[in-house]
């Protein structure tokens, strides 16, 4: 059931409705009848699995409070940790990495020359798996850490991991965050509706107007044998704003109903493409995975605690899983090592970079301000290549074509780029120097808020490609 | 809850903001689209029309949506001097609804015939009109005539629009322009799109009952003898017009979207259909065709006319129709070809003229 279905616009309402008629235990119990509804919808044999992670996980943060309560040895808190995290990333590595283990095997073996009959399984992938799985194990590792207590009710756990607005494509909700708004009766307020239906349009429009018309483009230049450089370049571009409209898009319509029903998720996206540092892009991409990373893989492995050539070592082996975690192909952990690398650079470079960019006059700081953002995008652009492609041969002859003069440029081509990307650069343009980024929430007065939504309607309603599955549910 | 009538007008203030924001994005994306005018009335269909005492007819350099006419009236590029000149005179299928620009069949069918015939110079001149009836195009003739000359004219004429005879008598003037929400289209097209198509077809039955009581006639089962005289009468009249103006007729059989035995899937488009003409039962329009075609077969034996039977050819189904009647680009391009190859042999002696 995507959220830009017939299905869903039927959906939403029944369970917003009737949610709002209940009391708090009821709003619970419902919400998750309506979320393990919603993950069925897409297969219910996906739900055991789901179930197995809710079971695991609550009995397991359980004994874990139990034991430091009994003040039980660490060896052997660590010992329940690790059968959580063994059980969680076994079902994930099962279900997401074991046939491209496998194949990567054999592969190997025969650049060896050594054959051996090795069958991959026709594994069927459960939707948000790397999600769930991931905002799962936060929770025990919290409970462990002693920063949240166990849940006391299973059905409230189980709430937290499947609520459905996050549930396949996050954001990924740490549980000192979600579960606490789970456990105390919510009031929706005012401001709440307003930002929620702001944030379904918004997200809505991203996603329909931009992503979806921009994937038959992109579709097109990604598979062709030997596209110009000048195709390549605009593939590229349009990739850039239909996975971020597509990802971010979700996000946005994901925030907005929980809004809707006083929840709030953390804010996933916040302006990636006005990043003027790798260091900034991470900290405005995917913001629910990279604090993810950073809190129970980057700091637990040292952070950079411990010299330069370990916070390197770090910020490599965080961003290599973090590409990993995205899917089981080489290309995403091409793009890991890729994010990693810039990472490393330029905290090697940072010193001379902001002595090299430190201008105190105004015109200056803001020539330098656009071309560190520029550059930043052409960096991200071209992780953007290696995130696309669908092999290793494409990554090489896309990347030679631009290192090539453009011999001819498609003006349609590039129009039809600016065409969808453009009106979303210029709000954001606006977005990014008046520091609002509900700003068309905050319109005044009200009838000219509506003509701005239902300019956006408009254009999701009757100017929409045919809808196209959300990319992140791959992941 | 109780509204205040203070909230109550606000409410109802932004519901017209909101529905004249969408009106005004509707023109303008028809005016960066097509070039239609942002404050005109209406934009429908009529653009395309022009009438006299004669009844409707091409207007030159019309332009509505995707359909371009040319500066003598025919869809497509300028008329060029040389070459022969082959019209295609018929209603909607000929004068191409779905297909992309260009790839209505005259258009392929004149590439096809210039690639099977180089020499030729063949310009194929779409005059069809959506719903022109024939005596109307052959009120047209000596004007098309004397503008372009042609040689050749196929007759694509659909008898369905020969089921409520009235619809047959020319309208000396335009429909009066109103207002017209350029929002409605898109609601209703967003409407077929999102509404089950079961549902669809339930409305489209009860549109069919609401203009048969408008009409306050019984529906037929067959399309009666006198309508089908009619049809024979006046492709009788439209064959005597172009002869006389030494342009030679080529008869073109009607083909469906059905196979020979339709089945129970095809009901729905049968409904569909009679939405068009409510006065047949859905029964009838098979059997009306067999029986148009039939008369065609006819005339093309007792004059002597070059005739293709292209109702026979055309394989059925939704890769070639997309609706009942109407080609699609892969179907136009299949009519092209069958008209092609039946047409070519008997065009290549023109050749040397």
């Amino acid at each position: 059931m995507l959220f830009n279905s017939l299905e869903f616009a039927l959906f939403f309402p029944i369970v917003t409705g009737v949610y709002y008629l209940l009391r708090h235990r009821g709003q619970n119990l419902w919400l998750l009848a309506a979320s393990l509804f919603f993950y069925a919808s897409w297969d219910w044999r996906f739900l055991p699995i789901l179930a197995t992670t809710m079971v695991v996980d609550f009995y397991v943060a359980g004994y874990l409070e139990k034991l430091a309560k009994m003040e039980a040895p660490e060896r052997k808190r660590k010992l329940v940790l690790a059968i959580s995290m063994g059980a969680n990333l076994a079902m994930l590595g099962f279900f997401k990495y074991f046939n491209f283990f496998i194949d990567s095997f054999h592969s190997s073996l025969l650049a060896l020359h050594i054959s051996a009959p090795i069958n991959t399984l026709n594994i069927l992938l459960p939707i948000g798996i790397s999600f769930y799985t991931f905002q799962s194990m936060s929770y025990t590792i919290d409970v462990y850490r002693g920063e949240l207590p166990a849940a006391r009710h299973f059905l409230d756990f189980a709430l937290f991991v499947s609520f459905y607005p996050h549930l396949v494509a996050g954001p990924i909700m740490r549980a000192v965050d979600l579960l606490p708004q789970i456990l105390s009766p919510r009031h929706t307020t005012r401001q709440q509706v307003l930002d929620g239906i702001h944030l379904m349009i918004w997200g809505l429009w991203k996603k329909m107007f931009i992503a979806d018309n921009l994937a038959p483009l992109v579709n097109g230049i990604f598979s062709e044998t030997a596209p110009s450089g000048f195709h390549t370049l605009m593939g590229v571009y349009a990739f850039a704003f239909q996975i971020y409209c597509d990802f971010s898009g979700y996000t946005d319509v994901a925030r907005g109903v929980a809004k809707l029903m006083g929840f709030e998720l953390v804010l996933n996206f916040n302006l990636p493409y006005f990043s003027t540092s790798p260091q900034e892009f991470w900290t405005r991409w995917h913001i629910s995975l990279s604090s993810w990373l950073r809190n129970y893989l980057y700091f637990p492995l040292g952070g950079s605690r411990d010299g330069e050539a370990k916070t390197y070592r770090n910020l490599m082996i965080t961003m290599l899983l973090g590409g990993l975690w995205h899917g089981a192909a080489w290309n995403f952990v091409l793009w890991g090592a890729y994010q990693g690398t810039l990472l490393v650079i330029h905290r090697a470079l940072q010193p001379r970079l902001d002595k090299m960019f430190d201008f105190r006059a105004a015109p200056a700081r803001a020539a330098s301000l656009t071309f560190r953002i520029l550059v930043m995008f052409q960096l991200t652009c071209f992780g953007w290549l290696l995130f696309r492609a669908s092999s290793f041969t494409q990554i090489v002859t896309m990347t030679a074509s631009l290192l090539h003069p453009f011999q001819q440029v498609d003006k349609d081509l590039a129009l039809q780029v600016v065409g969808y990307a453009g009106p979303l650069l210029v709000i954001q343009c606006w977005q990014y120097f008046s520091e609002k980024l509900m700003f068309l929430a905050n319109l005044r007065p009200l009838e000219l808020r509506i003509a701005a939504y239902s300019v956006l309607m408009y254009l999701m309603l009757f100017r929409a490609a045919k809808p196209q599955a959300f990319i992140y549910f791959q992941f | 809850m109780r509204l205040s009538s203070r909230a109550l007008l606000r409410i109802v203030t932004c519901a017209i903001v909101s529905v004249l924001t969408l009106e005004l994005c509707a023109r303008i994306d028809d005016w960066i689209g097509y070039g239609a005018p942002v404050f005109s009335l209406s934009y429908n269909e009529n653009r395309l029309y022009e009438y006299d005492q004669l009844g409707k007819r091409s207007r030159p350099n019309a332009r509505y949506r995707k359909w371009q006419l040319n500066s003598v009236g025919s869809r497509g590029p300028e008329v060029i001097d040389g070459g022969t000149r082959i019209l295609c005179l018929g209603a909607s299928e000929t004068f191409g609804l779905y297909e992309p620009e260009g790839q209505e069949y005259p258009r392929q069918l004149e590439r096809e015939l210039n690639a099977r015939l180089p020499d030729g110079h063949f310009q194929v001149l779409n005059f069809a009109l959506p719903g022109m009836p024939v005596p109307v195009i052959t009120t047209r003739i000596p004007e098309i005539a004397a503008a372009v000359h042609p040689r050749f004219a196929l007759i694509y004429a659909p008898v369905a629009t020969y089921v409520w005879l009235p619809d047959l008598n020319p309208l000396s003037s335009a429909p009066r322009d109103h207002f017209e929400w350029r929002l409605a289209e898109l609601v209703r097209n967003l409407g077929k799109q999102l509404i089950p198509e079961r549902l669809q077809d339930k409305l489209r039955e009860r549109d069919i009952q609401q203009s048969l009581a408008n009409l306050g006639r019984a529906p037929f089962e067959r399309l009666p003898q006198e309508n089908l005289d009619r049809y024979r009468s006046d492709l009788e009249e439209l064959i005597s017009t172009l002869r006389r103006y030494q342009i030679e007729p080529v008869l073109v059989t009607h083909a469906t979207r059905f196979p020979p035995e339709p089945t129970t899937a095809d009901w729905p488009m049968l409904v569909a259909w009679r939405r068009f003409e409510p006065l047949l039962r859905e029964e009838g329009f098979l059997p009306m065709e067999r029986s148009g075609n039939d008369i065609l077969r006819q005339l093309a034996a007792v004059d002597g006319l070059f005739l293709v039977d292209a109702a026979s050819r055309m394989p059925a189904g939704d890769r070639y129709f997309a609706d009942f009647v109407h080609f699609t680009a892969e179907g136009s391009r299949q009519m092209a070809n069958i008209l092609a190859e039946e047409l070519a042999p008997h065009l290549a002696p023109d050749q040397s003229n």
